[in-house]
């Protein structure tokens, strides 16, 4: 059934206030289709006299237009009224979802508080499922782990982030906060010998999990690939799997005493592009624990290409470059990369591609003027910058870049780009993002040599909106926020950090105004270290950045981001 | 081709009343009264059977016996989509139902004329889009007319009203209010010439509202005194409404007017005064006069710069909406033109220029011209004038405006001390109309970031004919097709504007981001909107005609056509 006349039907019982259509029809819901479509159209014949009533007008040109649809809807009630209910059911998820946050801010969650979220859920009128599925994606987000209740004693005393009951990849704050916990909690249980047990196994956790080498060596050793920094990861994990115990199972291969076989991905695991006419790069920089040769493949070439397609044996670092090709069918193609060691180790970076809904025809006068400019601007402005690092062209953005073009063609977005075999010699640099004015230079492009080119953005207006009383604060979805928020969060807590002492933290909160357009337009900032004028306009820059869809005429929206940096 | 002389039928299609008229032989445009004898015919139709049905006064008797087979105000959902009504098993769009009552008016008017009639100039409000105006050509093509032109309906009303008055330069604002729709157009007349300036409207704004207004007061009346709602039911809310109708029509003229309501055994009678009339519709009233400042704003003009106002539409006869016209002009509103009837007078009368060039009193009227000149020459070389004449090169072929003495049906003659033409002496001058697009029309493009952005290309307010030349350039690299998507709306988002048309231009050699490709828009007289892509480097080019449409297509036309012919209609 489609959405689309689900949609409808919804909206069209919210109009005339009712629960559902057969509520609207004065029929029980174990009404057949035939019967309940019988009465609707009835009910259009009758709501065709009452088109010019001004009381049922709305009602009336609703059911006339839309009665194609909400019919369509009622050739399957029980479809239909099976997505009443999952439609009551998300209504009042929202409320459950902050109960589980409040209850995982504590940054453990042990049985007892399942069972108190499940019962909260039933009240709520919340299938278990939806329960299940929404406790997963939170504790997940938060970086906490659900009970474990699979390991046994023993294993739970030899596994410090089941001890601590965090995850594998929760980050350094949330890992100190369970210790805390734990300890606090170690404190509280009456039997002493238990209590030290327990104080002794946290205590030697957070020795190992607190420090980022040890916590490394500690995950090499246990024989889990996945890296403490949120950034990396390892290949095929389960979608949802916030109860399975941490990673812990060994990749095949010959092994070095006490090293297990490691590979790490930066970036994302799953992305995202818009592929257009032309072809879009991306790269894929991973590290390997030793040099080791292997092999890339990608599951689609025909679209998704890279290169080059095996590992280079002598180093341990490397960038592979990705292509995105417009050649795939359908409006969405998902397809993967994998690399395999030579020692086994897997990963896969999944790449997930729509076209970009566009007319060929493009770019107004507003692209040809800009050429002229850019013309203008090339005269007796190349550069050459900073040399070092690995070969290749590398450009680091501040904050970052929606395009990075290089002789029209893009390159990959985000705060570094990295292009693996640039052609040499002179080429055009242009670099984009939202709020900053396009930066245009012409580069020259030395062969076989590395070439750092730092792009500073300039704002292209002050950051000082602020909503006024009779603007309406939109809603933006959790996971938009999620998505413009996550590449934009460490460089926010690295603003911060610039003024981080040692050992303690520093925490506050960035509020984003986002205006109608769906760019920021604002931030206010409160918190520690945002005193520093330096902190400031680097968390504006950041800020800046932000951009989700364009919101409801006359809404603006906030984007909340608090911060907690330790050094 | 049509005979010079064959009748076009001006059609003012309405929301609540329709007229219909034609220019005589003489030049004199003349209403067609229909077959009840009646100036305007009520725009409502009533099925009373699969293949059958009643338009006009009948219709409206109806309305309160069998209200669910009734349609009134269907202009309203003109260019709707998914809008259809269900008569009898059978959905009937906008289109077809309007269709029955244009053609209810042509044979009212064969009948009474004596000859078949093909063409036809129908009128709709300017602040009609694409859509409102392609489903009204499209109803005219179920009804079995030949749709020769659509004009706006304030320019029709201007023509008719400045056809005795041309010849000087004159502004003028058409203030028109009818059932459903408003629009406010400010015209210039510059000799022969009768110019758009500016327009704007609210296609969702006429008298309905302001029964509806009385409507809701009276029900809640009461609804307070018995907790009973007469909009409740069908029937007796369409009696409501009616005495609410007469009720608005009676206060007009009246200080004071009473609804008698009667619903489920209880009657009540509500009186309302013509003050307690003005606060439940003051806002309706600011609406107006918002739109009718905006409109003068963008003409550039105060409102002592315009030399007439012209009220349209039945519902400026509400004497709230004549005082405020009177205070905001300063003087009162043009005499002499009736407000029903100018419209579809205009509409004949733009039929006759546009499309009848050599009609017999256009003739008439130049050789009359030419003769005049003459004499004016000669009357001239016999006594010159002792100083020196002004404009001594006026004689020169082109007789100056004054001297034209300007004619028609013999009622009238402008300037110039010629001698008064006998009643029906042929003439008629020809006017030229210069309309001016309502809607802005632009163009889908990706811009700097490639992101979708809709650029305007003919703004709103632009005098038709225009022909608009821009440069584009290809987006991504080797690129082997391009395709201009027209827009209309205003706004720089897809979703906020309506893709009207497309046009592809394709098996381009593939070549780098910049390449430039040209587009022009031509927008016509007759509303018609050429597009041409141009491949600047090869000089490939391709060139379509983007049709207004108003939702059918022409197989659904054709069998709507057939149906209608099937169709009684009385
Ligand atoms: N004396 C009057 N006082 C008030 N309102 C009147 C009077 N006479 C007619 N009307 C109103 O004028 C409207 C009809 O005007 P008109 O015939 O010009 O409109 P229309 O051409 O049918 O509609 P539109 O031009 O909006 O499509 C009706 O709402 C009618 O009630
Ligand atoms: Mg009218």
């Amino acid at each position: 059934m489609s959405k689309k006349n689900l949609e409808l039907a919804h909206k069209f019982a919210g109009l005339v206030g009712a629960g559902n259509l057969f509520e609207y029809l004065g029929l029980e819901e174990s009404a057949t289709s035939d019967e309940v479509r019988a009465k609707l159209r009835e009910k259009r014949k009758y709501m065709q006299g009452m088109q010019s009533n001004p009381k049922y007008k709305t009602q009336a040109l609703f059911l006339i237009k839309n009665f194609g649809a909400l019919d369509t809807v009622l050739t399957q009630p029980l479809a239909y009224l099976d997505d009443v209910r999952r439609r009551q059911e998300s209504e009042h998820l929202p409320v459950l979802e902050m109960t589980i946050k409040g209850v995982l801010k504590g940054g453990r969650l042990n049985q007892e508080q399942v069972s108190f979220l499940s019962h909260q859920a039933t009240e709520l009128g919340i299938s278990e499922q939806t329960f299940q599925e929404a406790l997963d994606r939170l504790s997940t987000e938060l970086g906490v782990a659900a009970p474990l209740p699979e390991l046994s004693d023993a294993e739970k005393d030899s596994n410090h982030y089941a001890v601590l009951g965090v995850r594998q990849e929760a980050p350094r704050d949330i890992i100190y906060d369970a210790y805390r916990e734990a300890y606090r909690d170690a404190k509280a249980t009456p039997e002493p010998a238990a209590a030290r047990t327990m104080m002794e196994a946290a205590d030697q956790a957070w020795r190992v999990l607190g420090d980022p080498r040890t916590r490394e060596a500690y995950d090499i050793s246990t024989g889990a690939t996945a890296p403490p920094a949120a950034a990396r990861h390892t290949g095929p994990a389960p979608k949802h799997a916030p109860t399975a115990p941490p990673v812990r199972q060994r990749q095949g291969g010959p092994q070095a005493a006490g090293v297990g076989p490691r590979l790490e991905i930066f970036g994302e695991p799953v992305r995202d592009f818009g592929v257009g006419k032309g072809p879009v790069a991306d790269q894929i920089r991973l590290r390997t624990a030793i040099p080791m040769s292997g092999f890339v493949t990608s599951t689609a070439p025909q679209w998704l290409k890279v290169e080059p397609a095996h590992l280079i044996a002598t180093n341990q670092e490397q960038v592979l470059k990705v292509t995105l090709l417009p050649e795939f069918e359908e409006a969405e193609a998902t397809a993967a990369i994998h690399i395999v060691t030579e020692r086994g180790d897997r990963a896969q970076i999944v790449y997930e591609a729509h076209r970009r809904r566009f007319s060929p025809l493009t770019v107004g006068i507003a692209v040809l003027t800009l050429v002229t400019v850019a013309v203008a601007l090339a005269v007796g402005s190349m550069t050459t910058i900073k040399s070092g690092g690995p070969p290749g062209l590398t450009i680091q953005i501040d904050p970052s870049a929606d395009d990075v073009l290089l002789n029209g063609v893009s390159m990959g977005d985000g705060s570094a780009v990295f292009v693996p075999n640039p052609p040499s010699g002179r080429a055009k640099l242009r670099v984009s993002q939202r709020n900053f004015r396009t930066y245009e230079r012409d580069i020259e492009i030395p062969p076989d040599q590395p070439l750092e080119v730092p792009v500073v953005l300039e704002l292209t207006e002050p950051m000082d909106f602020r909503p006024s009383g009779d603007m309406i604060q939109g809603t933006l979805e959790q996971d938009v926020v999620q998505r413009v928020m996550k590449p934009r969060s460490k460089s926010m807590d690295d603003c911060i950090g610039a003024v981080a002492e040692p050992g303690k933290t520093l925490s506050g909160t960035v509020r984003i105004h986002i205006r109608q357009s769906g760019r920021a337009q604002g931030v206010e900032m409160d918190g520690d270290g945002i005193s520093n004028p330096r902190v400031r306009t680097c968390l504006t820059r950041q800020a800046a950045a932000v951009y989700v869809h364009p919101l409801e005429e006359g809404d603006y929206a906030t984007v909340r981001y608090d911060y907690k940096v330790t050094l | 081709m049509a005979q010079d002389d064959e009748i076009v039928l001006g059609i003012d299609l309405g929301t609540t009343f329709s007229a219909m008229a034609h220019v005589n032989r003489y030049g004199k445009p003349e209403i067609v009264t229909n077959a009840e004898g009646y100036q305007t015919t009520p725009s409502v139709v009533h099925f009373y059977d699969e293949d059958a049905c009643i338009v006009g006064e009948e219709a409206v008797k109806m309305v309160v016996i069998d209200p669910h087979n009734v349609v009134r105000f269907i202009k309203r959902h003109m260019g709707e989509e998914h809008f259809t009504l269900d008569f009898f098993g059978r959905d009937y769009t906008p289109q077809e139902i309007s269709a029955l009552i244009l053609r209810k008016l042509k044979e009212d008017a064969e009948e009474l004329l004596g000859f078949e009639v093909k063409d036809a100039v129908v009128t709709v409000p300017a602040y009609f889009n694409s859509a409102q105006r392609g489903a009204t050509a499209e109803a005219g093509q179920i009804a079995g007319l030949n749709v020769l032109s659509i004009i706006n309906e304030p320019t029709a009303a201007a023509i008719a009203y400045g056809l005795d008055r041309i010849g000087g330069k004159r502004k003028l604002l058409v203030f028109d209010l009818g059932g459903g729709t408003f629009d406010v157009t400010v015209m210039e007349i510059r000799g022969t010439r009768l110019t758009t300036i500016s327009s704007d409207g609210n296609a969702e704004l006429g008298g309905k509202d302001w029964d509806d207004r009385l409507l809701n007061h009276v029900a809640e009346q009461f609804y307070e005194k018995f907790q009973l709602d007469p909009r409740d039911d069908a029937a007796p809310y369409q009696e409501l409404y009616e005495r609410c109708l007469n009720a608005k029509i009676s206060l007009s003229s009246k200080e004071r007017a009473v609804i008698p309501v009667n619903y489920r055994g209880q009657r009540m009678v509500v009186p309302v005064t013509r003050d307690q009339f003005v606060e439940l519709t003051q806002d309706l009233v600011d609406q107006c006069e918002d739109t009718a400042n905006i409109v003068l704003e963008k003409a550039r003009l105060r409102w002592e710069d315009l030399d007439d106002v012209l009220l349209v539409g039945g519902s400026t006869r509400m004497p709230m909406i004549r005082d405020l016209l009177e205070g905001l002009a300063g003087k009162p509103a043009a005499e002499g033109v009736n407000p029903d009837e100018c419209v579809s007078l205009g509409a004949a009368l733009a039929g006759v220029f546009r499309h009848r060039p050599n009609h017999p009193a256009l003739l008439a009227q130049r050789q009359q011209m030419v003769s005049r000149a003459k004499e004016v020459k000669r009357a001239e070389r016999k006594a010159p004038a002792p100083v020196k004449a002004p404009e001594p090169v006026a004689d020169s072929g082109r007789p100056k405006a004054a001297a034209i003495g300007l004619a028609y049906g013999g009622s009238r003659v402008a300037g110039g001390g010629a001698a008064a033409p006998e009643p029906e002496q042929y003439g008629l001058p020809g006017v030229t109309i210069e309309d001016a697009t309502t809607h802005p029309l632009g163009i889908v493009v990706l811009d700097r970031n490639r992101e979708e952005r809709v650029v305007e290309l003919i703004p709103a307010g632009t005098r038709v004919p225009h022909r608009y030349k821009g440069r584009f350039a290809y987006a991504y690299e080797n690129m082997t097709a391009v395709r201009v998507e027209v827009t209309e709306g205003v706004g720089s988002r897809r979703d906020e504007v309506t893709v009207i048309g497309k046009v592809e231009l394709t098996g381009l050699p593939p070549r780098p981001r910049g390449t430039p490709i040209e587009v022009i828009y031509s927008y016509g007289v007759d509303q018609i909107l050429q597009v041409r892509v141009i491949d600047v480097e090869t000089g490939k080019e391709k060139e379509a005609q983007i049709q207004f449409q108003g939702g059918m297509t022409s197989d659904q036309v054709s069998s709507a056509r057939d149906h209608n012919r099937r169709m009684a209609v009385d």
